[in-house]
Order: structure tokens, then C-alpha cells, then sequence
């Protein structure tokens, strides 16, 4: 049994699914013709992307949903062969009581360009037994091929509403009481991705029966690493070999993502003791170096190099 | 000559690539009319003919060869390998075509070659592998499109030295302990320059010594690294810096590693540290694009930016001796895979049950170690195993 709550209290059924009201109407009628197209969920983390595939295959599968349903992440396999050959072992099987499976591959985005003309094949070549769903981030990153093929939806940040009654419901069946500001924290921490609020409350709870505002503030703050602020002061006072060494130990003992690293340093920027035109300065660094990786670079290396550029900042 | 005396006669005895090898394997022995052809591809030398000859043999295929050195025009491919594609084997066994060099065909003397290949792959009744060292190459866009890549990484030293002395004993020559470790390091990952080197070292004599060595101008290493270090940093001159690097036997990857190691050691004034790193960045985005597309004429450019643009990035020359120190990232990735790995596992385990990517769970780790800390119970829900608890307890 799987205690974390992002799994206990995922939706089985899209009726359940928050604040996407309008595209879980338009999901359900598709089961209940038992007719789906190619989709794409586009829209930003925790918005309901990947619960509604799954809740969309329970409902149409029913008891027979893992078996017609594969879910893939494209951040952890780019490697086309991979996809490809998984998606096609799986295609080839034939579907348990249905008439085509679902594939459901989330960010595709991270699908290089290649992979993706490899994809658009592969759900030619297959349209006959199954159907694909991709998520992703921004639709602009997947080819125009493939969006063409696919029925669009867009996945909204949810609503402050729907995120507060989602709140009072958690706290209902987990029994823990939590006051109103520790409210106003967790939308302000989580920025309405519900899976964030609900591991931050998950957390906040294990040790507090009424969670006030403050061990909202404790728990995220484990979630934003304060090397990251460090590092950015270690470098603004010339110290770049202790900087460079830090934040090698964040992303390869620790693993952090090159991406997760440059959103930390774009929020820390703001809480750094410096000019404002020192900041705007760093912003348009950082946005050099961001575009840099998206060009090829290696993240270590790009954020390396801004590192240096901001050991220059201040001496101007 | 040695390369075709040792070449691995079955897959068992062919070195290194075992996922390649299974890889290329199962396609070939699935083959049927309509599926795709392979397109084998890697640098010069890490042994793709090799592999479908052992796997020719293993499999018990004829193998149909043709290679650069054929012409290879559209009328003669009609007339030879379309023919070959289409008839059964003479003993009535089973076929596999190699095509070997698809990108070194001639645009004026072969013209027509590559589209005919392609309606030879289309039609034909037996399995095809092409090679190419360049699957991305412009001319055989076409090709790939119709076949399945598996590309041959270059050859792990440790694998090179192996085979070497493996050679030497089935010879009959001694040697003087690591040589053959030397001449793989020499080899770049190329199994058949190693081999040559080793031939025309060791043919005929009774005992090698690295003194042996110098007829295949053997350098060490790390020297020669230093070296190119110090004329890098310390010069302003152009052409210096251009030549710091001529003769290094380094790949461009590890080399942009040493340079970016070294720059803060050196370069005490911000505004030159920051150039210099703006060049290594460059570099560094260059040997990204070579990644993605293969396209090594891009290469000359991660050379120019990570020894010019360092090397000028100074305002002034810096005075006195610095230690240059070996690459922290490559010391550091090598001391932490252990742990790496089962940071990767754990997240990968966890992602499957929580529908998260690695990626993500990664980033949320801290929380969920928290999590595990105080309610063991939900760590084992998710199937972790006590270690890997342990492991997350330091998060």
C-alpha cells in the first residue's frame, strides 16, 4: 500500500480529478463513446496532466487498465531507440478487452527534435491499436507533425479556489487542521502545483497536528537548497573556487538537475544583498547561459561560467 | 597483418559493445521482409565490420559484402547487389548484406548510389547492415531514415589492453609490464589502430619494452597535458596557443575539462576569469552541437575557443609557477558513482510508483526523506529496500 499522499489520493476517476472541469467533461465523453484521439496535455507541473491519463484509462479499461496502458517518461529515456523499441513492444500486444491501448508519454518536450520525427512514425505505424497521449510542459516544443495529430488540451494552473477546498478536503481525511495563513504559505510556496501542496502538507503534518504558518515555511525551505544562495554570495565576494566546489557537490553527489539549479538561482537573485541593476545584470547572464545549454551546453559548465561572470559583477 | 589475423570470428569473441552486439543480433534474427535495415555507426576503428562478420558467422548467414573500395555506381549496384538481395543463397541458406562506408560513397564516381541502396534496402528479401562513420552526414540523410542506428562507442582502454596481450600471448612475445596498457591509451578507443601499433612494435621480436615504444612516437600522457596547459595560460600570442594542443592525445571533452579546471588556479583577476570561462562556455556549447548532430567539423571550433579564447582572455600575463591540477568533475563523477547510481535507482523505483521522472523525484528528495525519517512505513510501501532507506537518510 503506498502512503504517499500524491498516490492515495489521486483520483480513480476523472470525475474526481481538480480543477480541470472543462477538459475532464470533454475526457469523459471520449469514454463514453469509447472513442479517444491522439491527445497532448499541455500545461505546467502539477496541474492534473499525468492524473488524468491514468484516470482516463480507468475509466475506459476499467479492472484491465494496466495492461492497455503504459506510461514512459521522456525525461529518463530520451534515447529514441529506447522509446521506440519499448513503445513498440508494447503496441505490438494486443489490447485485453478494448480495442487499441493507450501510451501515455509524459514530457515529451524533453524529446530531442530526432526522437520526435522518430515518434511521428511510430504513431502512424500504430494508429491502428493504439492511442498516444503526450505531456508536456509547452506545446511549442513538440514538432508540428506531431501537435497536428493530436487533440490539444490545455492544462490551466488551477484556480486559488479550487486549491483551497482541495486543502480542507486533504485535511479532513488525514486529520490535521491547518490555519489560514499556513494556507496563504502553501499557495504562495507551491505556486498551484498540487503536487508540491500536497507533499509540503504531507510533510508539515507528520510532526504537527495543526499546521501553522511557519512549518510551511520549514518544510519548503528544505526544498530550496540555501547552497544555492551561498554559492551565488560565494562568487559576488570573489570566492569562485569554493562557489564552483559547491555547487559541484549540489549537482553530482546530490544529482540535481541542471534546470532545477538555474529556476533556484533565478528566485535567489532577488534575495541577494546587491544593486538593482546588479540583479537585471544577472538575470540577463543567467538567461545567456540558460539559452547556452538549450543550445547544447552542458549545464555544469554553462552555470560554471555565470558564476564567473557574476565574480566580475561586483568590482564594476 | 594482425587485424585480419585477430579478427573475432564469432560474437563471443568480439570485445566490448555487449548491448550493440545483442542489440544488432536480435534485429538481424527477427528480420523479415518490409523491416528496416541497420545503419552501424561509429568513429573509424572501433571494429563495425568486425561485428557483422562475427555475427554473419554465428548466425551461419552468408555474408554479401561490398565496401568503399567497390565502384559503386547505380548501374553496377543494380547489376551486383541488387541481385544478391533478391536470389536465396547458393548453398540455400539464409543472406545478410553488408554495405560498408555508405558515407564514403563518391559524389561524382558513384553518383546515383545512394538513392539505388535505398530501393536496394526497400526491396531486398535479406537483412542489410550499412556502416558509416558519420550516420548524420548530409549525403545518406535518406539511408538513415530507412534504417535502425546503433551506433559503436569508442573501445575502453582497459578492453583495448586486454585484447593486446592477448595477442602477445598467442604470439608468443613477452612484454615488459604495461606496454600494452600504453599503446591502448595511445589508441583513442580504436581497437584496429591499437592492433597496427602493436604489429609494427612487436612483429618478429621475442620481448617488447616500452623503449619499443618510441617507433610509434609515444609520449606520456599527463606531461603532455601540463604542457599544453602551460603555454594555454600562459601566453597572449595567437599562434602559440593554437599550436599548445598540436600534438595532445586527448579527446576535445577532456581537454575543455583540464582547461576549465585550471583557470581560476591561474587567472586571479575577475575580468579574465569570467572571459576565459565565456570561452570554455562556447567551446562547451560547440562540443554539445557535435554531440547532437555528429557533426565533427565543428570540432576545430571547441579547440579554438578553449585554447585561444582562453589564452587571450588575459589582460596580462600572470607571472610564476601555478600547479595545474587534474579535472575535479572527471575525479569527482568517478568517486560518487556508486552513490550516483543508487540516487538513480532509488528515483527510478520511486517515479515508477509515484508516476514521476527521476528528475523530479530527485528534486523532491529532500522532502521525502524527511518524510521516510519519521514513517518508515511509507518508504517500505513503496518497496525500498532498508539500504536504500539508510542511503536517503542523509538528504
Amino acid at each position: 500500500m503506498i502512503d504517499v499522499w500524491t498516490e492515495k489520493h489521486r483520483p480513480d476517476t476523472l470525475s474526481e480529478v481538480v480543477g480541470q472541469d472543462k477538459i475532464t467533461e470533454r475526457l469523459e465523453a471520449f469514454v463514453e463513446e469509447d472513442s479517444i484521439p491522439h491527445m497532448m496535455f499541455a500545461g505546467p507541473a502539477g496541474t492534473g496532466k499525468t492524473t488524468s491519463a491514468v484516470a482516463l484509462a480507468k475509466d475506459l479499461y476499467g479492472d484491465d487498465w494496466k495492461q492497455n496502458f503504459m506510461e514512459t517518461n521522456a525525461s529518463d529515456e530520451r534515447g529514441i531507440d529506447v522509446v521506440r523499441e519499448k513503445i513498440k513492444d508494447f503496441a505490438r500486444t494486443k489490447s485485453v478487452n478494448a480495442d487499441y491501448k493507450i501510451i501515455f508519454l509524459d514530457e515529451a518536450d524533453a524529446l530531442t527534435s530526432d526522437a520526435q520525427q522518430a515518434l511521428r512514425r511510430t504513431m502512424e505505424q500504430f494508429s491502428g491499436n493504439c492511442r498516444f497521449i503526450l505531456s508536456c510542459n509547452y506545446s511549442s516544443k513538440i514538432i508540428d507533425p506531431i501537435q497536428s495529430r493530436c487533440a490539444v488540451f490545455r492544462f490551466n494552473r488551477l484556480e486559488e479556489d479550487d486549491v483551497k477546498e482541495y486543502i480542507k478536503r486533504l485535511g479532513k481525511e488525514e486529520d490535521f487542521k491547518i490555519s489560514k495563513d499556513a494556507i496563504e504559505a502553501v499557495m504562495r510556496v507551491s505556486e498551484g502545483d498540487l503536487r508540491r501542496v500536497t507533499n509540503i502538507l504531507q510533510t508539515a503534518s507528520i510532526n504537527n497536528e495543526e499546521i501553522e504558518e511557519e512549518d510551511i515555511y520549514g518544510v519548503a525551505a528544505s526544498l530550496r537548497p540555501e547552497e544555492i544562495h551561498e554559492i551565488l554570495e560565494k562568487s559576488l565576494n570573489g570566492d569562485f573556487i569554493e562557489a564552483r566546489e559547491e555547487l559541484a557537490d549540489l549537482m553530482i553527489d546530490r544529482g540535481l538537475d541542471g534546470q532545477d539549479v538555474i529556476s533556484s538561482i533565478h528566485r535567489e537573485i532577488f534575495e541577494l544583498d546587491i544593486s538593482d541593476e546588479g540583479k537585471l545584470e544577472i538575470m540577463e547572464k543567467l538567461g545567456e547561459f540558460e539559452f547556452r545549454i538549450s543550445e547544447g551546453g552542458s549545464s555544469d559548465i554553462q552555470i560554471e561560467a555565470l558564476l564567473a561572470q557574476i565574480s566580475n559583477l561586483e568590482e564594476n | 597483418m594482425w587485424t585480419e589475423k585477430y579478427r573475432p570470428e564469432s560474437l563471443s569473441e568480439y570485445r566490448g559493445a555487449s548491448s550493440e552486439k545483442k542489440d544488432l543480433k536480435k534485429h538481424i534474427e527477427k528480420w523479415e521482409q518490409g523491416d528496416k535495415a541497420v545503419l552501424l555507426h561509429g568513429q573509424a576503428g572501433t571494429g563495425k565490420t568486425s561485428l557483422v562478420q562475427a555475427l554473419a558467422n554465428d548466425l551461419g548467414y552468408e555474408l554479401v559484402e561490398t565496401n568503399a573500395s567497390d565502384v559503386r555506381t547505380k548501374s553496377k549496384l543494380k547489376s551486383e547487389l541488387k541481385e544478391a538481395t533478391r536470389q536465396a543463397s547458393f548453398i540455400g541458406g539464409k543472406k545478410l548484406i553488408l554495405i560498408d562506408e555508405v558515407d564514403g560513397m563518391s559524389g561524382n564516381s558513384d553518383r546515383g548510389g545512394v538513392k539505388e541502396i535505398g530501393t536496394i534496402v526497400d526491396e531486398t528479401r535479406f537483412p542489410i547492415v550499412m556502416t558509416a562513420n558519420d550516420a548524420y552526414d548530409n549525403s545518406i540523410r535518406s539511408l538513415r531514415n530507412k534504417a535502425k542506428t546503433i551506433e559503436l562507442g569508442s573501445v575502453h582502454t582497459n578492453s583495448i589492453a586486454a585484447f593486446l596481450r592477448d595477442i602477445l600471448d598467442e604470439e608468443g612475445i613477452e612484454y615488459e609490464d604495461g606496454v600494452p596498457k600504453r599503446i591502448a591509451r595511445q589508441a583513442g578507443g580504436q581497437m584496429r589502430s591499437a592492433i597496427n601499433d602493436l604489429e609494427a612494435i612487436a612483429r618478429g621480436k621475442e620481448r617488447i619494452t616500452k623503449d619499443d615504444m618510441d617507433v610509434i612516437g609515444q609520449r606520456d600522457n599527463r606531461q603532455e597535458i601540463f604542457d599544453s596547459l602551460k603555454i594555454i595560460f600562459k601566453t597572449k600570442n595567437l599562434s602559440n596557443a593554437n599550436q599548445a594542443t598540436e600534438n595532445l592525445d586527448e579527446d576535445a571533452d577532456t581537454m575543455v575539462q583540464w582547461i576549465r579546471e585550471n583557470i581560476p588556479r591561474e587567472y586571479k583577476r575577475p575580468g579574465d576569469l569570467s572571459r576565459a570561462y565565456d570561452w570554455v562556455s562556447k567551446a562547451d556549447v560547440f562540443n554539445g552541437r557535435i554531440r547532437r548532430r555528429m557533426n565533427w567539423k565543428l570540432l576545430k571550433y571547441v579547440y579554438d575557443f578553449s585554447t585561444i579564447g582562453v589564452a587571450l582572455a588575459k589582460e596580462e600575463k600572470y607571472q610564476g609557477w601555478t600547479k595545474y591540477q587534474y579535472p575535479s568533475k572527471i575525479r569527482q563523477m568517478g568517486q560518487s558513482r556508486a552513490s550516483r547510481q543508487k540516487l538513480d535507482s532509488i528515483s527510478s523505483k520511486m517515479g515508477e510508483k509515484l508516476h514521476m521522472s527521476k528528475k523530479d523525484v530527485k528534486a523532491d528528495l529532500p522532502l521525502y526523506a524527511n518524510l521516510f525519517r519519521e514513517r518508515p512505513d511509507i518508504a517500505e510501501g513503496l518497496e525500498l529496500e532498508d539500504k536504500e532507506i539508510e542511503f536517503l537518510e542523509k538528504f
